[in-house]
């Protein structure tokens, strides 16, 4: 029974600023690389051209 | 069946919800290691024959701060109990549990394969191999093979930081070639003596936490004559680029200066009681290799080499 136990486990304000903090920077991180294999594309292409 | 049950916020990070912030998880990053990495690379690109697309070239960079990084994240994961026992390193996110450690491992080995296949499809799959052989050197033959095993550890391991010229000058030319050896070998002498000289004066830190660091196995007069001996196999070294048509006349002198100078801090350190001088060599390695790579990149921007040829 233990096995299934499920633990709920609450976040303090200053984790949850946390949290946020890391997702935004994932999300810029993401936006971020996409624009850059955008642009690499652009330039392989051109250079293959 | 299930069970429900509810955790006070006090032991909400033991039970599993990571409260690391960004500024941990860049830390984790190693980044002062991160920017000396930067500019190694960059050094290697600039003095290599060809041309990259400025685009190309910026990834390129990106690929090796970020696998160095990542390697680095990796290494703090692994070293995470010897890394709480030493006064330099106990203030890390792990050892601080700021960082999840499976988070830290998970977010290192991400960044490595995310790094070198980016540099594959981007660059050229020569650099890309060689910074997978970089990341491979640090992470499982330094950090899990040698480093708790053998005084050698940083000589032989030393290896990772010294591939980013030659990956710099493999993402320009696709190649591995003579000069990008010589940049290799550079900073593979380079590392032992700075390494020795951080270790002579915290001796204390590695010998409890039971690293064995050429100090703490063979005492600090055998480190002391093996820092000496590397930095004047280092002299022919540092001044090869010139002979190897990489370098130019400011280089060769500054190059020469900067080896006798590193020579002149090892007999410092040899006839030193104390730990000032270490501290001193210490420094001034920083300093020696910063500059030596200056004048490489220097050179580069300022126009045709000025040679004797």
């Amino acid at each position: 029974m233990n096995a299934n136990r499920l633990t709920v486990t609450q976040m303090t304000d200053e984790q949850k600023r946390r949290q946020r903090g890391k997702n935004i920077a994932v999300m810029l991180a993401l936006l971020a690389l996409v624009a850059l294999l955008y642009v690499i594309t652009l330039v392989r292409i051109g250079a293959n051209a | 069946m299930s069970d429900l049950t509810m955790r006070p916020d006090a032991e909400a990070s033991a039970g599993g919800v990571a409260t690391g912030s960004v500024r941990d998880y860049f830390e984790l990053l190693k980044p002062r290691v991160m920017s000396l990495v930067v500019f190694s690379g960059f050094a290697g690109m600039i003095v290599a024959p060809g041309h990259l697309h400025p685009v190309l070239a910026l990834t390129a960079i990106l690929c090796i701060a970020v696998a160095a990084g990542a390697s680095g994240a990796i290494n703090m994961w692994y070293e995470r109990d010897i890394d709480a026992i030493m006064h330099r390193t106990s203030n890390r996110p792990l050892p601080e549990g700021r960082v999840d450690p499976d988070e830290a491992l998970s977010f290192g080995v991400v960044l490595t394969i995310g790094s070198i296949t980016l540099m594959g499809l981007a660059v050229n799959w020569v650099a890309a191999g060689l910074l997978a052989l970089a990341s491979f050197v640090y992470v499982f033959v330094y950090t899990i093979w040698l480093k708790r095993r053998t005084p050698q550890n940083i000589v032989i391991g030393g290896a990772s930081g010294a591939f980013p010229p030659m990956i710099g000058w493999a993402a320009v030319t696709g190649d591995v070639s003579v000069p990008s050896v010589l940049l290799f070998l550079l900073i593979f002498m380079w590392t032992p003596p700075h390494f020795w000289a951080l270790a002579l004066f915290r001796n204390e830190d590695y010998t409890r936490a039971g690293v064995p660091m050429l100090p703490v196995v063979a005492g600090e007069r055998e480190t002391k004559k093996q820092m000496l001996i590397y930095t004047l196999l280092l002299l022919p070294i540092a001044v090869s680029p010139y002979f190897a048509g990489i370098a130019g006349l400011p280089y060769l002198a500054g190059s020469a200066v900067l080896g006798v100078l590193f020579v002149v801090f090892a007999v410092q350190v040899c006839r030193d009681k104390t730990h000032r001088s270490a501290k001193q060599m210490f420094g001034f390695s920083i300093l020696y290799l910063f500059l030596l790579l200056s004048l490489l990149i220097g050179e580069q921007l300022s126009g045709p080499l000025v040679r004797f040829d």
